[in-house]
């Protein structure tokens, strides 16, 4: 890491933690959401036509409230910073830096809201194989950060924003997930489908299927380039 | 500068984003019509107050989605839209005062402009909704919604003054859905409810619109307090915090 992109990175940390709120709200609202979530998806599952127990129920609420909290958190980073970041280019910082910045941003960010969540989950419920829930739900966290960060790179305003990333979670969760037992080609494809699937076999020791693996990784992946890409050109664009 | 005319001048911001106009529209349109469509179309029973008592009824499942999913989407939608509308007049309304505006005017425009967004995506949300779904009494299916909005929206406009931007679409993005979503749910929450689920901002319009939406009576006189008392104390700190700020900003 150059020593330009760790001084950027060391800026954004220092506004993040400016604002204690960001950081008291990034740690209270997941055992908040899991704890409300837990018992309530496994009924809501019956309702959408699914079968989930309510450890199942409890894995799948800590995966989506870090999913929610990262994909919102890096929309809103790197959307603010968009101005700043075409000043520092002009004024001599290399693209990648800054790309390299808010990645590491989003990752930052997607393992705080993991351990959360899994520390929560860990506390309040019997957790087959932790280590495969931390992977699908930090999987599903990056996931939601890089679409975070490449919406902020094309959908300019707050609400819109907003209104995007909500679009997406709620046809993620309620269309692709296991919440409603979704299958076909639509379902699976969504980005949480495979972190979601895996996560669930974590919370009740079940086996795992390649298949989620390999689209976990893809997805996770692909929007990595993606993002950085776009990250990058925001950039030179400037 | 009068207040119309700053209303005017705001709502053009809003004309111009062709992109939020569709996503107001199209966001109802997905939440509402995928939880009719997905539910299990088997009757579920719950708890509402008809003839001065609790009796228990049963509705086939989608109408009951169907019907809680209209303030849901009405809390999350207009959450959002007073939490930007309140972060955008931090950032524009003192200039207007600079400009001449009375800062009465400006928080009076501002409150308006989150009133018309509210009525928009809650109004969406309601007309998408009645495609599949008939309330026993409309008007008051309609009313209960928008106070369920007007509600959300001033809790999304103190959270902006409480949290700042990212703090506050933190707790947009997960109150409506642990209130309405889950304790105010009669798919999640059987039998009565507790003490403390009935203190949320989304308690009162939920009733209400449970009760407009599956019996032909009025009946939940709590509930309707409950659902303005909300809206009432919130207008008053948002009105006490743009006071605050216009004042130090005139000064």
């Amino acid at each position: 890491m150059s020593s330009a992109t760790a001084e950027v990175i060391g800026a954004g940390a220092r506004q993040y933690v400016r604002e204690p709120m960001n950081l008291v709200l990034l740690l209270v609202l997941p055992p908040l959401f899991i704890v409300a979530m837990s018992s309530a998806i496994s009924t809501f599952s019956g309702v959408l036509g699914g079968n989930l127990g309510e450890r199942a129920g409890a894995g799948l609420s800590g995966l989506w409230a870090a999913s929610i909290l990262t994909g919102v958190a890096s929309f809103f980073l790197a959307s603010a910073s968009a101005r700043v970041d075409g000043r520092l280019v002009l004024a001599g910082l290399h693209p990648t830096s800054l790309t390299a910045a808010h990645v590491t941003a989003t990752l930052t960010i997607a393992l705080v809201t993991t351990t959360v969540s899994v520390g929560i989950l860990l506390a309040t419920q019997t957790v087959g194989r932790p280590e495969v829930l931390f992977a699908a739900i930090l999987a599903a966290a990056l996931i939601y950060g890089f679409i975070g960060s490449l919406l902020s790179v094309y959908v300019r305003g707050d609400l819109e924003g907003s209104f995007v990333i909500i679009l997406l979670f709620m046809l993620d969760a309620f269309v692709g997930g296991p919440l409603a037992a979704g299958e076909g080609v639509f379902a699976e494809s969504l980005p949480l489908h495979s972190p979601s699937e895996i996560s669930i076999a974590g919370m009740v020791d079940a086996p795992v299927k390649d298949s989620w693996v390999a689209w976990s990784g893809g997805y996770l992946l692909v929007l990595a380039a993606v993002a950085a890409l776009a990250l990058s050109r925001r950039r030179v664009g400037g | 500068m009068n207040l119309l005319a700053i209303v005017l001048l705001l709502m053009r911001e809003y004309r111009r984003n062709a992109l939020l106009l569709a996503l107001l529209v199209v966001v109802p349109v997905v939440f509402i019509t995928l939880a009719i469509y997905t539910t299990e179309d088997i009757p579920l029973s719950f708890t509402v107050r008809d003839d001065g008592e609790q009796v228990t009824i049963s509705e086939p499942m989608p109408d009951v989605h169907g019907a809680i999913m209209v303030p849901i989407t009405a809390a999350f939608l207009a959450g959002l839209v007073g939490l930007f509308a309140m972060l955008g007049a931090a950032r524009s309304d003192s200039r207007l005062i600079v400009a001449g505006a009375s800062p009465a005017a400006v928080t009076g425009a501002r409150l308006a402009i989150i009133v018309v967004l509210t009525m928009i995506v809650t109004l969406v949300a309601i007309g998408v909704a009645l495609i599949d779904f008939r309330p026993e009494v409309l008007w008051a299916f309609v009313a209960a919604n928008l106070l369920v909005g007007f509600t959300y929206a001033l809790v999304g406009a103190i959270a902006a003054v409480l949290a700042g931007r990212l703090g506050g679409a933190y707790l947009m993005f997960i109150l409506p859905m642990i209130d309405i979503g889950i304790y105010q749910d009669p798919m999640l929450v059987s039998g009565p409810q507790e003490f403390w689920m009935k203190l949320l901002p989304g308690f009162g319009g939920t009733r209400l619109v449970l009760d407009a939406g599956f019996t032909d009576g009025f009946d939940e006189w709590t509930a309707l307090a409950a659902a303005l008392v909300w809206p009432l104390l919130l207008v008053a700190a948002v009105v006490y915090i743009f006071g605050a700020a216009r004042t130090r900003i005139v000064r």
